[in-house]
């Protein structure tokens, strides 16, 4: 069936050309970037893949996507359970419920170098609240000791985005139908069980969308870093978006920085595809009925 | 006034939503019959335009309506879950179809439209209250009548009795074929359940895994159903389905007792009101069994015999009547009343003359 | 299994400004099979709910043989529920979905696999045991949520809230067949809440009928089909349902316009005045002889075993049910024929006598 709405095209054109303009171009100038060496603006040379081979066999490199990955995995590791566990404590109606939704979503409407300022001045152990009484309690100062830095930037990442994962998990209980509640109540269930056999199972799309949101943004995290620790103490908290400014800004070392992108960006797509292809191998499983 | 739905197929991941769909709909009711997931509603969705069928057309009135775009097509639909606007009164919801009109229609002629369409269903008082305050009769009363405003070309009714109540349904059916009987509309009306189809009495389409099964009048699919699925499509309560192999008394077997209608070994279908606790004549044919259980509904008693073998047949008797659980008793088919279908295709082999 | 008492049940949503359930009293035995019957909004899920604990009751008690349990919620009523939509743990097969409620009261390993093969078999599910459940069919998914309440023995009650909601027309039959045939093996107790009257009375050994908070009438099938109390129940009852045509009673003489169909019959006298004639279609005939209360048929409608004759009566529609050859058309005028046994008056929605029919 011909369908004559090419007038719809047209609508689409000025977002075409958005995107174009702020991504396409973009990508295809850091591509072309990431085959050349650029001492300036008129210096190039066209040296193919060097840059890739060399970003592969670079330690410094290497190191900071570890340490992205390993960030991540931990933020992850927090943040999930402890969205999951607030979001099962919120009350689920009334006036109440309201309150509660608007006190979690705070820390996700507040600009992100705002957030690091505040944290930097308030994690600082002479004229922070926070720096000053976890310094009487151990020796903290996240300016010198790598862990420290880095527990801060954690807490920090959990502190911003927790709330994401409990506004999703909350929405994922509430389309929970009373009666599995019920039947599990009838069935003599524990708490524990019916977290396991009925609210997860339930709750297995939205956690989807919560990993995989968590992951892209923890993997990628720069703001916070870089207004609080600025990559340091030393390069304890120099994640790969820090060092890939670092060396594009800073060095100005184009070229490299552009291929360094295109992989950054390769592995991103890569482990998204992963996530979203194990866990929703259930749902294709499920396509065939008995008849 | 006609609309023709040519080679429609729909094919998604893999699975048949509608394969090689063709039919004539004429000014009137065109029933939709089949089980859920038959392709009902698909078909329906494609006929409106919200879906693009992957190959085929739908032409109304001659018009090929995949080149009209959605909302410039006569076509109201109304759905299962009886959808209103929530936010709007009764009346705006009813008016809401004739406000977007080209060219626009005067406000007099509005309201005027709007009151014969809600006499039509009867909720003339309802009009200045929102649809929550309503029952769910009333709210797809209100659905009903948004759908006919427009007098569109076609509507579209996919089960919208299913959420409602057994007697409403009743109630709404008698209504809504008096309401659609008007000649100037195609009406679309699916449903699953084929007491509606009967009741409804028109051009009726059963459809079974995304095929058109049999396309006629209610009554000659009743009669004459062309295979299983349209069989059980047409009959509630279910026809019964046993071997030609069933012994009937001594060594012989259905199947030598039909051996005039067809030979060999073949499936055996019969409706339960025309099986009887006694022997009605020479035509009958008697079947042993053991009474599993019985079901009253106060006019009629169904009875369910176990024959072994894991075999059923249902019968209705009138009336309610005691039958000992366990007890073996021989019931009686009517030998003019029987189905043959076969085994392994289930097409109609043969089928009584008349109506059975 | 328990004797079910309910002492003075009510409910209000809206702390006694309405009632959704108005004060009722009701006793049934351990074993029976009873409906609850009604519209929507008649009250019945809340008859229900208060009975599996989802719902204290504004007023009355609830015993479960004597012992009450008013203030106990469900879980230690120990009551089993079936919804109207199979409710499964999708991540367990069937087995260990029926052996859940048993492995959550702690009981050994060798009885929990006893039952659940015992039950399964009651069900006749051997066969899917170890699938997954979200891949059968909805009837079969019923089942499975039937069987996790039929594997605790110390049931008092098992309750249905309109179970075969999603289940598709041919397997609404075998369903409540498999039902049935169960209640008579087990003889647990069962509620069982419908609006769809077909399946309360085959399913049921009593039926409740209720409608706007209260109960209308209490009885078998046959009881509410032949001998209604109320209009409401000669209406809900029966598909189609009754007849009611405006008449008169004078001085024992029973009439439809100026014609006599009989004389007054029952136990107290019928007093003079205007009544309402209920009979059902299944006892009314139409007929061409040349006397009685004429009627023109407006339609008729060919239902396949029988037909149903559509009829302008003195107040509005009258059906007949005849059989499927007859040769009844529309515009043909006819007389209605009254059942001598089946013919009741009615006063204000009340049976107030029956009908002797003259002639007959």
């Amino acid at each position: 069936m011909k369908t004559r709405n090419n007038k719809a095209w047209f609508l689409v054109l000025p977002v075409i050309l958005v995107v174009a303009f702020t991504a396409l171009l973009p990508l295809m100038t850091v591509a072309n970037y990431a085959i050349q060496d650029i001492f300036s603006p008129d210096n190039r040379l066209f040296v193919g893949m060097k840059w890739f081979y060399d970003i592969t066999n670079d330690p410094l490199i290497i190191s900071a996507f570890q340490r992205s990955f390993q960030f991540s995995i931990q933020a992850l590791l927090i943040q999930i359970p402890l969205g999951i566990a607030i979001a099962r404590i919120m009350p689920k109606s009334g006036w109440k419920a309201s309150a509660a939704l608007v006190a979690v979503s705070i820390p996700l409407i507040i600009p992100f170098n705002v957030i690091g300022s505040t944290w930097l001045i308030f994690s600082r152990k002479d004229i922070g609240l926070g720096g000053y009484l976890l310094n009487k309690l151990f020796d903290f100062d996240f300016t010198s000791d790598p862990k420290d830095g880095w527990g801060l930037i954690l807490a920090v990442d959990v502190w911003h985005w927790t709330p994401l994962v409990t506004l999703l998990v909350y929405a994922g209980l509430r389309s929970i139908p009373p009666a599995y509640y019920q039947a599990a109540a009838i069935d003599g269930a524990s708490p524990f069980a019916v977290f396991r056999y009925v609210e997860l199972p339930k709750l297995r799309r939205v956690l989807l969308i919560a990993l995989l949101l968590r992951f892209m943004d923890s993997f990628m995290i720069y703001t916070e870093p870089f207004v609080i620790t600025g990559g340091g103490p030393g390069d304890a908290t120099t994640f790969a978006s820090i060092l890939l400014t670092n060396i594009a800004v800073g060095q100005f070392d184009v070229g490299r920085a552009g291929a360094y992108s295109l992989i950054f960006f390769i592995i991103i797509q890569i482990m998204s595809f992963l996530f979203y292809t194990v866990l929703t191998l259930q749902d294709r499983e499920e396509v065939t009925k008995t008849k | 006034m006609a609309l023709e739905a040519r080679n429609l197929t729909l094919i998604r991941n893999g699975e048949v939503f509608l394969e090689d769909i063709s039919f004539t709909a004429k000014p009137g009711i065109t029933v939709l019959v089949g089980p859920t997931l038959s392709g009902k509603t698909t078909l329906m969705r494609v006929i409106a335009g919200l879906i693009k069928p992957d190959s085929g057309s739908v032409t109304v009135n001659g018009v090929d309506v995949g080149q009209i775009s959605v909302k410039d097509r006569s076509v109201s639909f109304v759905y299962q879950q009886f959808i209103n606007y929530p936010s709007l009164t009764v009346f705006d919801n009813i008016a809401s179809p004739l406000r977007v009109l080209k060219p626009k229609i005067s406000k007099e002629e509005i309201t005027e439209r709007v009151h014969e369409v809600a006499k039509m269903l009867r909720i003339t008082e309802l009009l200045d209250r929102k649809p929550s305050a309503l029952s769910g009769g009333q709210q797809q009363r209100v659905a009903i009548a948004r759908s006919l405003s427009r007098s569109s070309d076609v509507v579209l009714l996919d089960e919208p009795l299913a959420n409602l109540d057994f007697k409403l349904r009743e109630q709404l059916r008698d209504e809504l074929q008096r309401i659609f009987s008007d000649a100037s509309m195609m009406v679309i009306y699916s449903t699953a359940e084929s007491l509606e189809v009967l009741d409804m009495a028109s051009h009726t389409i059963v459809m079974n895994e995304g095929r058109v099964q049999q396309d006629g009048p209610a009554l000659d699919m009743y009669a004459k159903p062309k295979n299983i699925p349209v069989a059980q499509a047409m009959s509630d309560p279910p026809l019964n389905l046993i071997r030609s192999t069933t012994s009937i008394g001594g060594s012989e077997s259905l199947s030598n007792a039909l051996k005039d209608k067809h030979g060999g070994v073949f499936t055996v279908g019969v409706r339960p009101h025309n099986i009887a606790l006694k022997s009605q004549g020479s035509a009958d044919i008697p079947v042993s069994g053991k009474v599993r259980i019985a079901e009253y509904t106060g006019s009629s008693t169904y009875l369910h015999l176990d024959l072994g073998d894991s075999q059923e047949l249902v019968l209705e008797v009138e009336g309610s009547q005691r039958f000992d659980i366990g007890s073996t008793m021989t019931v009686y088919l009517d030998r003019n009343a029987l189905f043959g279908f076969d085994s392994s295709s289930g097409n109609t082999l043969f089928a009584p003359s008349g109506v059975r | 299994m328990a004797e079910i008492r309910l002492e003075n049940i009510g409910h209000s949503y809206d702390q006694g400004a309405t009632f959704a359930l108005n004060p009722i009293s009701l006793t049934w035995k351990d074993g029976d099979a009873i409906a609850l019957l009604g519209p929507s909004g008649c009250g019945k899920t809340t008859l229900l709910n208060i009975i599996s604990g989802l719902l204290t009751p504004s007023v009355g008690r609830v015993y479960f043989d004597g012992v009450d349990v008013t203030d106990l919620d469900t879980a230690k009523r120990n009551v089993a529920q079936v919804f109207q939509f199979p409710v499964l743990y999708d991540t367990m097969t069937v087995r260990e979905n029926l052996a859940f409620p048993l492995k959550n009261r702690g009981l050994s390993k060798d009885v929990t696999a006893t039952r659940v093969e015992e039950v399964a078999e009651l069900l006749g599910i051997t066969k899917y045991l170890d699938t997954r459940p979200l891949k059968l069919r909805s009837d079969l998914q019923q089942l499975v949520s039937l069987g996790r309440g039929l594997v605790r023995r110390d049931v008092p009650a098992i309750l249905f809230d309109e179970p075969l909601t999603v289940i598709d027309q041919n397997f609404k039959w075998t369903l409540r067949g498999r039902l049935k045939e169960l209640h008579n093996l087990t003889r647990y107790s069962l509620v069982y809440v419908t609006h769809d009257q077909t399946e309360a009375l085959t399913f049921a050994d009593k039926v409740v009928v209720l409608n706007q908070g209260n109960v209308v009438q209490t009885g078998s099938a046959a009881d509410l089909f032949l001998a209604p109390e109320d209009e409401f129940v000669g209406f809900f009852i029966g598909s189609p349902g009754m007849n009611f045509i405006d008449g008169s009673v004078n001085n024992g003489s029973v009439n439809i316009g100026s014609t006599v169909i009989g004389t007054t019959s029952g136990d107290k006298p019928v007093a003079n005045g205007n009544v309402r004639i209920g009979i059902r279609p299944e006892f009314l005939a139409v007929s061409s002889t040349s006397s009685g209360v004429n009627v023109k048929i407006s339609r008729v409608e060919h239902r396949g075993g029988y037909k149903l004759v559509h009829a302008d009566g003195p107040n509005g529609n009258v059906i007949a049910k005849v059989d499927s050859n007859s040769s009844l058309d529309a515009g043909k005028t006819v007389q209605l024929t009254f059942h001598p046994e089946r013919t009741y008056i009615y006063r204000d929605s009340k049976l107030c006598g029956s009908v002797n029919v003259k002639g007959a």
